[in-house]
């Protein structure tokens, strides 16, 4: 119970962690995904700061055309009259504009205008361009005019430029003004993407990419940021952050700062979210995050856990299993004849218990059963006692069971036949309770036999009256001498004690000695014992040995052993001995010893060979 | 001597004839100039350490004030030829001029001369969708009765003006940085010279063109009206 209430714990911790995993891999796939929209916020006030940055870049670097003496000096002949100066002069102006321009290097423009205070264009890089434009209505031109540094994104003629425009000062006065304008495009998108590693920027015009950067394997396709442009867009108006496109990619977008905002200029920053699967909630885990574990109970809990069930498994499981490996080891040996119940828990117990009965019965194997050479004492005079009731030294008057029949043969079986499974063996301590009522004439046969002074014939063990034919005294010894020279008929002298088949040994302690002594009409002598029977002569050593392993059983099962001597015991063991053999047409027997319900008993084997 | 009398009387009615579809057919032109608009609202920023100032602190920054691009002077009267000088158009990168006006049931054009794409809106005016016009393009907007319009621009927030209808519109005439006006091509008669700022007008006054030789007209005094 206890085991499986270890289980129960187990499940139960291996469920909760899978759980906390679980839990824990939503927390950190939320926190990854709150991040990288942080992330993205960052990207977005980065760009808008470098922007800004560049644009003033642009403006210093467009100092240097704004302070040349020959762009003032034109701007100043220019302004306050209507209409621009000579070709000649604008021609003039072009080309110096397209060589200060070409200092810039980096900042090179690709739009370059000198503007009069009148907001005409008097020169751009192209010097054949001389067709009269004005730029006066745009704010970044009319801010340039009166004096601030402006920028600006522009579509002009269908290209988005970055603007920045400055005042040209001539004489103290504001006399024009210089803007520059650079194409959005691929270079602009690498310098930016260049101050937001592994993050993809694209510029877009309405629904085209005019530029694009992808910043590394980890970064985002450009095509994946085109598609996420409206759902973008559309979160960009309604003020919110970032929106997830595909399936592990977050882009913000942002409208371009700049007049051509709301021509549909925008820029948007992509990233690519890392998925956190159960493998990588320890991918942010620093070594001084493990240092930090409390190691004794992050090892010694569990190993105190795996120990205690340990030892409750061996209690309740392994000690049983070894326990019944042990015995049944010793039961193959015929060390034992049953299985130690006793020393078993619950299950095992049970499974004991239910083995033991199965051994008594013979159950098994019907081949092997039909087969089996070891027969149980029980069942070998099971055709001398009927019940199994009826104790072994009884004499049983009751009919045999319809088992017994179904599982004996006939009687009368021929020799050579098969063992029938062995009866079930009834403990000796219930053979005074279970045995039932001796008939009268029974109990008068028994009382003429045995009469034995002084003593009650209650108190005596009860014979029952067995399915041995019913005879008289005088046949009784006869069968006995029968039974014992295997049907050489020996005439038994009147102090040989009874010799009953249907009676082995089994519980000499409640076995009178002195009321069998009384009972013994003469003994008959070893010499004749084993003249009679040479083929068994053999058997008193092992006689001895059945003898001396019965009274050290018997006392180690805290049995009395008072009473019992090697005459009476062997005795019986002839007689039994003689029984079997007949009865399995065997030239010998070989008698173990087995406990039987805490006590002693024996068992005999008939030998084949 | 009687028959010599027909023909002087003849003579005459001939003459006289004459002289009135000379008289109808003539146009003359109608120069003129407004004052007292700009000049307030520019003085401060005129000044060179304007920008100076500003990013000092010292003065606060103006909303950049129109240099009359938002004036526009018209004149209504009997007439039912085509209205004559009325061509808007994106210059500059916005309406100029941005004040705009059309006879009423009648349709105007509002062409792109700069290298931007605008898209004008008008609001208010149902019917009208707007449309991205590239450089070079132009849209018509049909002008009901009524006004007058709120114009904008979707890509160019800057761009602003105003739509006004007119039934009796004669002649449209810009106004420069200077304040002058000009009106070319004008059947003398009777007109109301009318000053539009805005959604408003700011001046008005009866004019009668003569045959034959230029109306001058200087100085119209003009309102402050209601900036817009």
């Amino acid at each position: 119970m206890l085991s499986r209430l270890w289980y129960l714990i187990l499940a139960l911790a291996v469920g909760g962690t899978l759980a906390g995993a679980f839990l824990n891999k939503s927390a950190a796939s939320r926190e990854a995904e709150f991040q990288l929209e942080e992330q993205l916020r960052r990207d977005h006030v980065e760009a808008e700061l470098w922007q800004r940055l560049d644009a003033r870049l642009r403006l210093d670097a467009l100092a240097s055309i704004a302070v040349d003496s020959e762009v003032r000096q034109t701007l100043r002949s220019s302004s306050g009259h209507a209409g621009t100066p000579g070709s000649s002069t604008r021609k003039r102006l072009s080309q110096k504009l397209d060589s200060l321009n070409g200092k810039l290097e980096e900042g090179k423009g690709d739009l370059v205008f000198a503007i009069d205070t009148e907001g005409e264009v008097v020169a751009t890089l192209d010097k054949n361009d001389l067709d009269s434009v004005e730029l006066d209505k745009m704010p970044l031109v009319r801010d340039a005019l009166r004096g601030f540094m402006r920028d600006d994104v522009w579509v002009y003629n269908g290209k988005v430029y970055r603007m920045a425009a400055r005042p040209v000062f001539d004489g103290g006065r504001y006399v024009g003004a210089v803007v520059h304008g650079m194409a959005i495009g691929d270079g602009l998108a690498k310098r930016l993407a260049a101050k937001l590693p592994n993050a993809t920027v694209v510029f877009f015009f309405r629904d085209d990419l005019i530029a694009s950067h992808v910043g590394g394997a980890k970064a985002p396709s450009s095509a994946e940021l085109k598609s996420g442009l409206a759902p973008a867009l559309a979160k960009m108006e309604n003020g919110e952050g970032s929106v997830v496109v595909g399936e592990r990619t977050r882009v913000i977008a942002a409208r371009i700062r700049g007049e051509a905002a709301d021509a549909g200029v925008g820029y948007i920053i992509g990233r690519r979210g890392s998925t956190v699967g159960l493998g990588g909630l320890f991918a942010n885990t620093f070594k001084e995050d493990v240092a930090s574990l409390p190691w004794l109970l992050v090892i010694g809990l569990p190993l105190l856990l795996l120990v205690l069930g340990l030892a409750l498994l061996y209690v309740e499981h392994d000690k049983g299993v070894v326990i019944l490996r042990k015995t049944s080891e010793s039961l193959s040996k015929a060390e034992l004849d049953s299985l130690p119940a006793g020393q078993l828990r619950r299950h095992y117990r049970k499974i004991a218990e239910n083995l033991n009965t199965a051994l008594r019965a013979g159950v098994g194997f019907k081949e092997g059963a039909a087969k089996r050479s070891s027969v149980d004492l029980d069942h070998i005079l099971s055709s001398t006692r009927d019940s199994a009731n009826a104790g072994y030294f009884g004499v049983s008057t009751e009919a045999p069971t319809a088992k017994q029949v179904a599982l004996e043969p006939a009687p009368s079986s021929k020799p050579g036949e098969k063992t029938p499974p062995m009866a079930p063996i009834v403990s000796a301590d219930a053979i005074p309770t279970a045995r039932p009522a001796d008939s009268p004439a029974a109990e008068s046969r028994t009382l003429a036999t045995t009469a034995r002074p002084g003593r009650s014939p209650s108190s005596r063990p009860k014979r029952s009256p067995s399915s041995w034919p019913n005879r008289s005294t005088s046949s009784r010894q006869a069968v006995a001498a029968t039974v014992r020279h295997g049907g050489e008929p020996v005439v038994s002298e009147v102090n040989d004690p009874p010799t009953r088949p249907n009676a082995i040994v089994d519980s000499y302690s409640e076995y009178d000695d002195e009321a069998e002594q009384s009972t013994q009409v003469k003994h008959v002598p070893q010499e004749l014992i084993e003249a009679s029977a040479p083929a068994v002569q053999g058997d008193e050593g092992h006689f001895r040995e059945v003898f001396e392993k019965f009274i050290a059983t018997q006392q180690e099962c805290g049995a009395s052993v008072a009473g019992l001597t090697f005459d009476k015991f062997v005795r019986k063991l002839h007689a039994a001995r003689d029984q079997v053999m007949k009865r399995h047409n065997a030239p010998s027997v070989r008698f173990t010893v087995y406990v039987k319900e805490g006590r002693a008993a024996l068992k005999a084997s008939p030998v084949k060979q | 001597m009687g028959e010599r009398k027909n023909w002087i009387r003849l003579g005459a009615v001939c003459a006289t004839a004459m002289l009135v579809a000379l008289g109808a057919a003539s146009a003359e032109s109608i120069e003129g100039s407004v004052r007292g608009s700009s000049a307030d609202a520019s003085t401060e920023s005129n000044q060179k350490d304007y920008y100076w100032k500003v990013w000092n602190g010292a003065l606060p920054e103006q909303p950049a004030t129109d240099d009359r691009n938002d004036l526009l002077a018209v004149l209504t009267g009997k007439f039912t030829g085509p209205a004559i000088g009325c061509k808007f158009a994106f210059r500059g990168g916005g309406l100029s001029p941005s004040t705009i006006v059309a006879r009423s049931g009648t349709t105007i054009r509002v062409e792109n001369r700069d290298a931007f794409t605008h898209e004008l809106s008008v609001e208010g005016l149902a019917g009208f969708t707007p449309l991205e016009a590239g450089p070079g393009k132009a849209r018509v907007i049909p002008v009901p009765a009524g006004g007058p319009w709120a114009l904008g621009d979707r890509i160019y927030g800057h761009v602003e003006g105003y739509l006004h209808s007119m039934r009796e519109l004669v002649a449209c005439a810009a106004v420069d940085a200077n304040g002058k006006f000009n009106f070319q091509d004008v059947p003398p008669g009777p007109y109301s010279l009318r000053i539009l700022r805005g959604s408003e007008q700011v001046a008005s006054r009866r004019i009668t063109v003569p045959a034959g030789r230029t109306l001058q007209i200087y100085s119209v005094a003009i309102s402050k009206g209601r900036r817009n």
